[in-house]
């Protein structure tokens, strides 16, 4: 079990042991990491090396040095966050980040800058209790396990050289600037023994296919896996959806492994005793989104190090590409050489050539001329220390979205960085630059680099921006109104959830962050260590995984497996038989318990569909709904009926037995007796009192053709809550009540609610409550959005919108909601309105001689008085007789406070 | 009296005996009737010493004049009902044939078998898609100009469609990758970069 590379995808040959996960899985473990990047992975093994049981998941996938082939098209898809399709909402910055086992670390040039003590300073004076010795120590440590060395001579290519060679010929009022090699961390390949060191391909964006990178794949999560002391498991193609906690305890998390394209295949549950999220920056604040933890600040304060690129032309060929991209830099202007506020690094890059294709900012034959120049060139970025000006929020789908505006700071240091970057490659012989700004694409002498300044001045907007390090959202520090964690990571109220990536920066570093952000892990991994009582144990939750106690989690080829291995447990058989009643009684037949909001319904067994999400599995989970209902007879005998919520006045009458079947021995046969069911027949498992799994079949007993995998179940959550549980809660008194303002405040994702299911979220309504005016908005489907107007008694909580419908909430939990949408539907009110939209709508001219016409239509279709039946509800579709309110027909949903 | 007995072992490849699997005999119909369920013989747990037996009668798979004997498969099945082998199929075995109603079997692993994919790229379209899907969730209409979308767009395509191709790496005389597309699987590929050997 332990000691694995787990994921969703096979592949021939991998260098860690891998195993493809084939169903759902539980864990109960010391440690949950999430994240495998340059925090994740060396808390992950820190805390194994110590002892602990660890799980790392990691929403990307598992590639090891030989599958990284250098190509970017077939490695950016698999490396890179989405495909490194991943922008700022305005999509005028892209931000590159990885998502595979190693994260960042894997596609990263491996530079490695100490933290500068500037830094170390101005984040103590924010409360970041950590001291100089510490971070020493921790860079130490890091430091060695990554193998980080000073880039040699033989190691600066042709582009770094000019670079430095630049640098040297460079003066301000006639003094020289600062510039240096960097450090990196590559070193012995474990994969072949004869490289010892850098082949410098320059493919560092690709992944390292010599596995010379000391990335945290050939490092941390290497030792890790490969030590026969640590449990230790990494879960790849896993993405976390959710942290679960109680009163200030983290109880563990949900995880989804997808596919390539992005659906379920399998779910996780790992409890664990410590939840540390290191998905990096962006990912952890949405992360912390979706579970509803840290409040307002989370998400505030996200600095990028943007990075504007100028290139030199050369009529000699500089073959930038080969050789090492980022080995050479500046540091006259930087946080490096004592710059307290903002400024920035000019440091040597190459992209390989679709991504440079990518950065050149122009279109058709220039773009070519410009390409073709492609080895002539020469490249360096300014990496400017930004303000953390940024936001993360969370999309309608729940993505991160991120909104960046550029401060004044940042745009004076870009333009002062671009012009000097040019200023350079002209002395050093370059005949024309290019630039990153789409109005100023190329320059020819030095008299232009004035007006590439005000370009950049005047509209940044025209900069082609990217960034690699993206920090902060989840600051660091002592003040817990203004920080998401403290010193140690710890995220404020809870006791055993931490932070620890480059999420917490409380400003932007200023020098390229992977070594801080490592070091941190070190530091933050120990603390831990030293503070491991203070976790409390924590339950064992199977949360929405497939488990045999609970069905309806699982897919149908699941439920099929189970079925052909579990012994139908005889002795409860008995038990078979419901509820006489036939409407549900608050605490006989049917109840509700808030606190673990699980439904018990005994009116019948509510039967579910498997999770798979395919077309008809949807079509038979919304529209094609069933119940069973038993009788006892006698001990051996049970009547049933079974009926499908769709066909009100269908029941398909039965009778159960137990039965010895060849092929699945003992199993209760339930026998249709009158045409057409009786050409079908099921075969029912009962795993518990509330539990049975069941297969359908049509055709002769015992040789029928299978239909369909099926769950039946008297208690659920209210994840799975029906039409009749929703009513039955919304009608009563003891189990919910009309919110007030305050307490609806809030945004709320909500839920469609069929006789037999509940949706995907469908719409989410935003409850704004300021100086006690409530203001409602709502956005269904994310394309329909408006306002309504609230009105609350105490009794009542509506709101109106211009459809003849309205909106009637009732409080549940403080995070949940019960609502229906409904209208009168006999009172003149109800069609009315529609009939007068559908004329506004389309205003079809009517000669005066029609509307008399007109009129008597509008007169026919008023059915004042006409009744619909409770059996016209199906489906989504509810109706309800009401001696007060007349028939009221309309749509019910749950809400879910999302914030 | 069932007429036919099937007899059998599961072991590992050390020689020991495997428990805690159920092993499930089908009647194969699929040469006649390629679209039904075959029918099942039997379904046991494979006892303590890694045998087992399962005994079952005509009755259970002659529906009709066409089948005379059956054609037996087994499956097993690891404890949480995942199927881990499948044997082949024996045709037409007569009651007596107990050579072709034995089946002594070796297993390896009690996994799940996933078939392995010869190309970790395949689905890279999918990923993009996928991307594309999600970026359209995060981005925000109101806030950016149509003219950037556009150009961001057509510079991807163009990047994507042309910068990609060995014919353009030519054209521009781009050294390329330094290693085959399926390294691993041409084990003996060189370490050395082009521009080195040079
Ligand atoms: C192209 C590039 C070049 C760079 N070059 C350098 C350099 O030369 N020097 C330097 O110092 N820094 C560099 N960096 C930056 C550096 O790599 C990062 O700052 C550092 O890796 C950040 O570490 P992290 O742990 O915060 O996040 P990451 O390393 O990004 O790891 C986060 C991981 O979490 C995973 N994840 C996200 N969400 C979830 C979820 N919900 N469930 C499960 N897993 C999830 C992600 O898939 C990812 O693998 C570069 C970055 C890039 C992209």
């Amino acid at each position: 079990m332990t000691n694995y590379v787990y994921g969703v995808e096979s592949f021939e040959k991998r260098a860690e042991k891998y195993k493809v996960v084939t169903h759902d899985l539980v864990r109960n473990v010391d440690a949950c990491v999430i994240g495998s990047g340059a925090a994740g992975a060396i808390i992950a093994t820190k805390l194994a090396e110590a002892g602990k049981s660890v799980v790392l998941l990691e929403r990307g996938g598992y590639y090891d040095g030989e599958s990284m082939n250098q190509r970017e098209e077939d490695m950016i898809p698999l490396l890179w966050k989405n495909a490194a399709a991943n922008f700022t909402s305005n999509l005028r910055l892209a931000i590159a980040q990885g998502s595979c086992l190693g994260g960042s670390t894997v596609i990263n040039d491996a530079v490695c800058f100490r933290m500068p003590d500037l830094v170390i300073e101005q984040w103590r004076a924010t409360g970041v209790s950590i001291t100089k010795k510490e971070w020493d120590q921790a860079n130490d440590e890091v430091s060695k396990r990554i193998n980080v060395k000073e880039v040699t001579e033989d190691e600066l290519n042709a582009n770094a050289r000019k670079l430095r060679e630049a640098c040297e010929k460079f003066r301000i009022d006639g003094k020289p600037i600062k510039h240096w090699n960097n450090r990196r961390n590559c070193g012995p390949s474990f994969t072949d023994p004869n490289l010892t060191k850098c082949v410098k391909c320059g493919f560092c964006h690709l992944g390292c296919h010599y596995d010379t990178k000391q990335s945290m794949l050939v490092t941390y999560i290497h030792d890790a896996l490969n030590n026969p002391a640590a449990n230790y498991t990494a879960y790849c193609n896993c993405e976390v959806e959710r942290i679960t906690y109680e009163d200030g305890v983290a109880t563990g998390v949900d995880g989804i492994f997808r596919d390539a394209s992005g659906n379920e295949k399998f779910r996780i549950r790992v409890n664990a005793k410590l939840v540390v999220v290191s998905a990096g920056a962006i990912a952890s604040s949405n992360l912390l989104h979706k579970s509803k933890i840290g409040g307002e600040k989370v998400g505030k304060g996200l600095a990028v190090h943007p990075a504007p690129f100028v290139m030199g032309h050369f009529k000699g060929e500089i073959r930038g590409n080969q050789g090492i991209p980022m080995s050479y830099t500046c540091h006259e202007f930087g946080v490096t050489n004592g710059i307290k506020k903002g400024g920035f690094l000019i440091e040597s890059i190459f992209l390989p050539i679709f991504q440079m294709a990518i950065a050149i900012p122009t279109f058709g034959a220039d773009h070519f001329r410009m390409m073709k120049e492609f080895n002539n060139y020469t490249m360096a970025g300014i990496m400017v220390r930004d303000e953390p000006v940024g936001e993360v929020s969370m999309s309608y789908g729940g993505s991160p979205k991120v909104r960046y505006e550029l401060s004044a700071q940042t745009i004076n240091d870009m333009a002062r960085g671009m012009g000097i970057l040019a200023r350079m490659w002209f002395d050093v012989g370059a005949t024309s630059i290019i630039t990153s700004h789409r109005d100023v694409p190329e320059i020819r002498t030095r008299a232009d680099i004035p007006k590439l300044k005000d370009a950049v001045r005047n509209s940044p907007d025209g900069l082609m921006l990217g960034s690699a390090h993206p920090q902060g959202g989840n600051k660091m520090g002592g003040d817990e109104n203004e920080s998401t964690v403290d010193s140690d990571c710890r995220v404020f109220g809870f006791k055993n959830l931490y932070v620890c990536d480059a999420s917490v920066f409380p400003t932007a570093l200023g020098v390229n962050p992977q070594l801080t952000v490592m070091a941190l892990a070190t530091i933050t991994a120990n603390r831990m260590v030293k503070n491991w009582n203070s976790f409390p144990k924590v339950k064992e939750s199977l949360g929405s995984t497939c488990h045999i106690s609970q069905p309806r989690f699982c897919n149908a080829e699941t439920i099929g497996e189970i079925f052909a291995v579990m012994d139908h447990d005889a002795k409860l058989f008995p038990k078979l038989a419901n509820s006489a009643e036939k409407k549900p009684a608050i605490g006989k037949n049917w109840s509700f318990d808030s606190k673990t909001l699980r439904i018990y319904n005994d009116l019948y067994w509510r039967g579910f569909y498997a999770r798979d999400t395919d077309a008809l599995t949807n079509l038979l989970r919304y529209f094609g709904g069933f119940y069973k209902k038993f009788w006892k007879v006698d001990d051996t005998t049970h009547k049933g009926i079974t009926h499908p919520f769709e066909t009100q006045i269908v029941d398909a009458k039965s009778i159960a037995k137990e039965k010895e079947v060849t092929g699945f021995g003992k199993v209760i046969h339930l026998e249709y007796e009158d045409f057409p069911f009786s050409t079908a027949y099921d075969l029912l498992k009962m795993v518990d009192e509330n539990t049975i799994i069941g297969k359908a079949f049509v055709g002769p007993f015992g040789k029928g053709r299978e239909l369909f995998n099926f769950s039946m179940s008297r208690a659920y959550d209210v994840d799975f809550v029906s039409e009749e549980d929703l009513i039955t809660i919304f009608n009563s008194n003891e189990l919910s009540h009309a919110p007030t303002a305050r307490e609806i405040a809030g945004r709320w994702e909500g839920m469609l609610v069929s006789d037999s299911a509940v949706t995907p979220r469908a719409q989410i309504f935003y409850f704004d409550y300021e100086d006690g005016e409530i203001d409602m908005r709502y956005s269904f489907a994310n394309m329909l959005h408006g306002r309504s107007d609230v009105r609350i008694t105490d009794k009542l909580f509506r709101f109106d919108d211009p459809t003849p419908f309205h909106d009637e909430l009732r409080m549940v939990t403080p995070d949940l909601v019960v609502g229906r949408w409904v209208t009168e539907w006999s009172s003149e009110d109800a069609l009315q309105p529609f009939i007068e939209d559908f004329r506004r709508i389309l205003p079809i001219p009517f000669s005066s001689a029609a509307e008399p016409f007109l009129d008597r239509i509008t007169r026919t279709l008023n059915v004042r008085g006409a009744r619909l039946p409770k059996e016209a509800g199906v489906s989504f579709l509810g109706v309800e007789e009401d001696k007060i309110k007349g028939t009221r027909i309309g749509l019910s949903y749950v809400l879910k406070r999302i914030a | 009296m069932p007429d036919y007995v099937i007899k059998g072992s599961l072991k590992d490849a050390k020689g020991q005996p495997i428990t805690n699997v159920k092993v499930q005999a089908n009647d194969s119909d699929q040469q006649w009737f390629e679209d039904r369920n075959d029918d099942f013989l039997g379904n046991v747990w494979v006892k303590s010493d890694g045998t087992f037996e399962i005994p079952f009668d005509s009755k259970q798979f002659q529906e009709g004049w066409l089948e005379g004997n059956p054609d037996i498969y087994l499956l097993i099945r690891n404890s949480s009902g995942e199927i881990v082998h499948q044997t082949e199929i024996r045709i037409g075995v007569k009651p007596s044939d107990t050579r072709n109603l034995t089946f002594d079997i070796v297993l390896d692993s009690l996994e799940k078998r996933i078939e392995p994919s010869a190309d970790p790229y395949a689905q890279n379209n999918a990923r993009v898609l996928a991307a594309f899907a999600r970026l359209g969730d995060v981005f925000d209409i109101r806030v950016s100009d149509t003219e950037r979308v556009l150009k961001l767009l057509t510079s991807a395509v163009n990047a994507w469609s042309l910068y990609t191709r060995e014919e353009m790496w030519k054209v521009i005389k781009y050294d390329g990758p330094q290693v085959p597309r399926y390294p691993w699987k041409e084990p003996k590929h060189s370490h050395k970069l082009g521009w080195d050997r040079q």
